[in-house]
């Protein structure tokens, strides 16, 4: 219908955003080179790899090298653990760094929040295998804090916390947002900054409470950020923060009933085999997962309110 | 870099020698399997690998090697000899091609026992000499003296690295006690290693010391190296396989008297015993002549294997009078530094190194296993050996160190072994074995 009128003014448009295409280019390159090219690798997982022919002339193999995933009854421990943590990091997650976000927009004293926000941030910044060290330092058996100073005074006798599986999933979901969470409190603060102020101006005027402001503005404002933090998360939900895992738990294998996930048991199988086939095996299994869950989200999210889909 | 100041001494020798200019690359001894599959795969440029404990098998399965028999006439005419005079530096029993020469460390074959500083020996009251035979039950004895005594340090048996392969003989069949192993020297019976009488015993003693608080309560976890708690004393001692160098290098760490007591005969496993390493040409090799070349070089120039091994004279090492070789630096990390060469033709570390060490051969020559010369394929086992060695690592740590209660958790792990297919393994083993034995009787 508007083909004949939007001819002429298309081509202008053409030239006037060919700049804003520019600036786009370098970003793209980097995304095919870094996240598509390498995806011709899937092709090693379904191939029997003989290094003398290089990777495309291997032989296939069918899903041979799928097999070893499903043959051990601990890749069932491991694909719950790492389903279970996911989806407590995806729920909890939103939840307290909301909060902190919240919190955070009330401090008024400049000094003061850019001091928090600091001490806050740090944690991110660390590397995991320094939080393993001091997760260690609180809970060594020999010489950690909480035994000697908290838990051996009081009851004369000390917890072996790496020989203890139940203890874990909460030390390991303290450990991960004590970490991300001054990073992901940021991305709603940027949100809730974002929030024109007549808004909660005009709620004031009409008498509303604090806790009314957050109910009724800050919160749905929050909604797509929510929703897109949401998706993202999971199409990760078959994957783990390897260090988390791995290096916070001290590969300790009493505990790992609740600390093994995907990742590490992958890692700890084929430490020894050098097998690029079936490593690459399960982190194609990962990736279609997560592929399908997040399409899957999105449908459902699409049918609950169409706006807020990401696609 | 010393490194690199090696690697140009290196080159000043080999370049007339051979004619070979070589370029290091250093790499992680834990990192080599996964590094070397990536170097490969993006077709690096690498002309001599070593593939580090792991023995060639998977290596092979995959083409990652060269065959370098037709290399050897021309430029391996050492390598040969000494294949031939019974140096066995060849993989013979994985392959019928030649993939790569075994690292010759200072000792073949395999002993175990403990290593304990003289003087916590003596002031419990006990006078051992170096290479006496003891039992476990001897160790509970020693033990129980040593800390009734007064101790504020442990002993050094941790989660990593284990402790039990030192405690019994046992003969993995040239690759991991995973797939089951044969104990003792006069066995052809291929068993689980981890449901056999031997590790069960040593699971109870350790259990019991660790209730006695003999061990660190961190033992199955604690990343304090053993080389590290020796040298601070915080450590006594620890299981080893208890040749004269390691005795002498404790001794040169501490400044005070070592010895080693005895829980096996020395003997002598299947092939590639002491270090499974071989250093083998890749496919990804531009000029395999000048790889088999330098290997050679490597394998009997001592010039060249003390450069590797210990560095250049004068700056990392010196030598004492009487050649034996006195630690000054490190130009890499020191406990693995016998994977670069031929160890016995470089200098020893410790004056009496060189000539126990060669009593330490002649027993272990004496005393074959029934699988000398046998390498088992594990190849049509993978998926069960995965599953397998997931089952070991989650275990082996907790139950080795005694920080767990043997009879919940030792039953438990037993079953999720067979769950994981052992005794599949286990029967694949005995049939090639059988097979073999057949062919060899």
């Amino acid at each position: 219908m508007k083909t004949k009128t939007a001819a002429k003014p298309r081509r202008k448009r053409w030239k006037k955003t060919i700049a804003v295409y520019g600036m786009l280019l370098p970003g793209m390159i980097y995304l095919v080179i870094n996240n598509y090219l390498p995806m011709y690798g899937i092709t090693i997982a379904f191939r029997k790899l003989d290094y003398s022919v290089g990777i495309l002339r291997s032989p296939f193999n069918g899903l041979e090298n799928f097999k070893f995933l499903f043959a051990s009854s601990s890749v069932i421990t491991a694909l719950r653990n790492t389903l279970l943590y996911n989806t407590a990091f995806l729920i909890l997650g939103p939840v307290l760094a909301i909060t902190v976000a919240i919190l955070f927009n009330e401090i008024k004293n400049q000094v003061a929040k850019k001091f928090y926000q600091t001490s806050i941030l740090l944690p991110f910044l660390m590397s995991m295998v320094i939080v393993s060290y001091l997760v260690y330092a609180f809970l060594s058996a020999d010489n950690g804090f909480l035994n000697k100073s908290v838990i051996e005074p009081l009851t004369g006798d000390t917890i072996s916390f790496y020989q203890e599986k139940s203890y874990w999933p909460f030390i390991l979901t303290f450990v991960h947002f004590w970490k991300e969470i001054g990073f992901s409190m940021v991305l709603y603060l940027s949100s809730i900054l974002g929030i024109s102020n007549e808004f909660y101006e005009a709620a004031r005027m009409d008498g509303a409470t604090k806790w009314q402001q957050i109910r009724y503005i800050t919160l749905p404002f929050l909604k797509p950020t929510v929703i897109t933090m949401t998706i993202l998360g999971i199409s990760k939900i078959c994957n783990s923060d390897f260090g988390l895992f791995y290096q916070v738990p001290r590969n300790s294998g009493t505990i790992y009933a609740t600390t093994q996930t995907i990742d590490t048991y992958v890692y700890n199988a084929l430490m020894n085999q050098n097998n690029i086939s079936m490593s690459s095996a399960a982190s194609v299994l990962q990736a279609i997962v997560g592929f399908i869950l997040v399409i899957a989200a999105n449908a459902v999210i699409r049918k609950v309110s169409r706006e807020d889909a990401i696609f | 870099m010393d490194m690199l100041l090696v690697q140009d001494a290196v080159n000043e020798l080999s370049i007339p020698k051979a004619g070979v200019e070589v370029e290091f690359r250093p790499v992680s001894v834990f990192d080599i399997s996964s590094s070397v599959s990536m170097w490969l795969a993006a077709g690096e440029q690498i002309d001599l690998l070593a593939c580090a404990f792991t023995g060639l098998s998977s290596f092979i399965s995959m083409n990652m090697l060269l065959p370098i028999e037709d290399y050897l006439e021309e430029n391996g005419a050492g390598l040969l000899q000494m294949q031939e005079q019974g140096t066995a530096i060849f993989d013979t029993a994985t392959s019928d091609h030649i993939y790569g020469a075994l690292v010759l460390a200072t000792i073949s074959g395999n002993g175990g026992g403990y290593l304990f500083p003289v003087s916590a020996l003596e002031e419990a009251g006990f006078s051992y000499e170096y290479g006496d035979k003891i039992t476990l039950d001897d160790l509970d004895t020693i033990f129980d003296a040593i800390f009734e005594n007064g101790t504020e340090a442990h002993l050094g048996i941790f989660g990593s690295p284990l402790s039990s392969g030192y405690t019994f003989q046992s003969d993995a069949l040239g690759t991991t006690k995973s797939s089951g192993v044969l104990v003792g020297t006069d066995s052809a019976e291929v068993v689980n290693y981890y449901g056999c009488d031997e590790y069960r015993e040593y699971l109870e003693h350790v259990r019991s010391w660790y209730e006695k608080g003999y061990l660190l309560k961190d033992a199955a976890t604690t990343d304090i190296t053993l080389s590290d708690g020796i040298k601070n004393g915080t450590l006594i001692g620890n299981f080893t396989e208890g040749n004269w160098g390691l005795v002498d290098a404790n001794e040169q760490d501490t400044g005070e008297e070592w010895t080693a007591l005895f829980l096996n005969d020395i003997y002598q496993p299947s092939i590639a015993p002491a270090s499974n390493t071989f250093w083998t040409v890749p496919v990804t090799s531009q000029e395999p002549e000048a790889a088999v070349r330098f290997l050679n070089l490597m394998m009997t120039d001592s010039e060249i294997a003390n450069l590797l091994l210990w560095g250049i004279e004068g700056v990392h090492y010196t030598l004492s009078e009487d050649g034996a070789v006195v630690k000054t630096e490190a130009y890499v990390n020191w406990p693995l530094s016998g994977l670069h060469a031929n160890q016995r033709i470089a200098a020893a570390n410790g004056s009496e190194t060189k000539a126990r060490d060669e009593e330490w051969n002649e027993q272990a020559d004496s005393n074959y296993t029934m699988g000398y010369g046998f390498t088992y394929d594990a190849l049509n086992m993978t998926n069960q050996i995965t599953a397998i060695d997931a089952v070991i690592a989650e275990y082996t740590p907790a139950l080795e160190t005694g920080s767990v209660d043997l009879d919940t958790v030792y039953p438990e792990f037993l079953q999720k072994l067979e769950a994981a297919g052992i005794d599949e393994v286990v029967a694949d083993k005995q049939a090639q074995f059988d097979a073999w034995l057949a062919e060899n009787a």
